[in-house]
């Protein structure tokens, strides 16, 4: 009730001054950099899974060639992964629950990191995959530092937004919106 | 503001208004909990079912390939290894514990096995004829999934099928000859005509050999056994071709002239036997 003493309600001016208060017309700064975060991580994800999932053999194959999973999961991880990283991106995309998006997808990028440098360092010569393609391919043609750098980047983009998961034109900001009743209740009276 | 003329009303008035307030807020709060779990439930759910349809369409085309397996009865290949992981050149002539066992990794559809099979392939044959080599093909059709067609299943499944005739070696070296220079996502690759008929005929499989041969291919009798030795292929950690091991270990047969005799001392010493 401490509200009742607010500049706004002495002067008798009912303009809803809660709702105000969460969306200020002038965005923070962060806001924006989450807005940014969302699109690049989860557009990136969205490419990678809609090029794969045309040849879902290819990617099992591209997920072989890295020889970490037993033969019998490459299967299904092959199958799964593109699928996921569209639904995942989507999300990131749309800011629907940004924050378990966001470390869904920044956890994503950590085992693409781990599974390239694990290559890298068994001395294996092949292409990520990342975006289709992927096997093995001439000691020459690797680009694991790239990769690597890319998916850091990726990764960090996720971390910010399990960090600050508020993001410009994001669905969480409709979703996720305070109740609002105090507004309209000051219009009302009730019939005393 | 309503004008009040004593405190009781204003004061009753304002606890109606009170719980008015709290109601339309439990109200509010319930509205956005229904709307949080619809629009998540929602979401789950897509995400489950995309998630199920695609690994049914995995168990779907598992069961396609065993469901064309089951066309015909399945049959072996005559010169398949012991652990039914490849096909053996010149077995008879040579004894694995004297002679060095190199173990091949192709795929029909591979543009530089045909160049491995160009360079190499005569000196490596010329030591297995004369029993000093045994050679152990395991043919993998990973470049039907890449190229999105089935020809390397299907010249594999002639080959195996031309082991029945005597005539795998002859055949294996007709298929790559006849690889098409350009491999592009969608081709056809081998066709029916070339693997079942044409092919055939130049090696000399005729008469009832080519009937049953014939026969052989079109039932894809052997596509169980091709599929088996890329499977085994794969379980190997193989993941691209060409690949060559002897004893077990990477062979890189681009370090050896495609000589017999500087070929065979690589080949000897790789599988620990004196040159």
């Amino acid at each position: 009730m401490t509200r009742l003493g607010a500049p706004g309600y002495a002067m008798g001016v009912i303009e809803a001054p809660a709702t105000a208060a969460t969306t200020p017309t002038v965005r923070p700064w962060q806001d924006w950099v989450g807005l940014l975060a969302r699109l690049i991580l989860g557009v990136t994800l969205l490419v990678a899974g809609l090029l794969k999932v045309g040849n879902l053999g290819k990617s099992v194959l591209a997920v072989r060639a890295f020889q970490i999973l037993p033969y019998d999961l490459t299967a299904t991880v092959g199958y799964l992964l593109p699928v996921f990283e569209i639904i995942v991106g989507v999300l990131l995309v749309l800011g629907l629950f940004t924050r378990i998006s966001a470390l869904a997808g920044a956890l994503l990028m950590v085992a693409f990191i781990i599974g390239i440098v694990s290559a890298w360092s068994r001395g294996l010569s092949l292409d990520c995959g990342c975006f289709g393609g992927g096997g093995t391919i001439a000691p020459e043609d690797t680009r694991y530092g790239w990769d690597i750098i890319r998916d850091l980047g990726l990764a960090a983009c996720g971390a910010w937004l399990v960090w600050r998961p508020r993001s410009v034109a994001a669905l969480d900001t409709w979703l996720f919106r305070p109740i609002s009743v105090f507004s309209d209740l000051d219009d009302q009276e009730p019939s005393a | 503001m309503s004008k009040k003329t004593s405190r009781q009303p204003d004061e009753a008035a304002s606890t109606r208004r009170e719980q008015l307030r709290l109601q339309q807020e439990a109200a509010a709060k319930r509205a956005r909990t229904t709307r949080i779990i619809g629009v998540l439930a929602g979401v789950l759910a897509v995400a489950i079912i995309a998630l199920v349809a695609v690994l049914v369409v995995q168990q779907n085309n598992d069961k396609d390939a065993a469901a064309a397996a089951n066309k015909a009865a399945q049959i072996s290949a005559p010169n398949l290894n012991d652990d039914k992981t490849g096909i053996l050149i010149n077995p008879a002539d040579a004894d694995p514990a004297n002679v060095p066992t190199l173990v091949v990794y192709q795929d029909y559809q591979c543009p530089i096995c045909k160049q491995y099979e160009e360079f190499y392939g005569t000196p490596l044959r010329a030591l297995a004829t004369s029993g000093k080599l045994i050679i152990d093909n395991r043919t993998m059709t990973f470049m039907d999934t890449n190229l999105k067609n089935t020809a390397s299943t299907r010249a594999a499944v002639g080959a195996t099928c031309a082991d029945v005739s005597g005539k795998y070696e002859a055949y294996h070296d007709a298929v790559f000859a006849n690889q098409s220079t350009e491999e592009v996502v969608g081709s056809e690759g081998y066709s029916d005509q070339l693997l079942r008929v044409d092919i055939p005929t130049e090696i000399g499989i005729t008469g009832a050999d080519l009937t049953s041969f014939q026969a052989c291919y079109d039932q894809q009798a052997t596509l169980d056994l091709v599929n088996s030795i890329y499977e085994a292929a794969g379980r190997a950690g193989v993941n691209s071709t060409p690949t060559y091991k002897v004893a077990d270990k990477v062979f890189d047969l681009s370090k050896f002239a495609a000589n017999t005799d500087e070929l065979l001392a690589g080949l000897r010493s790789a599988a620990g036997m004196t040159p």
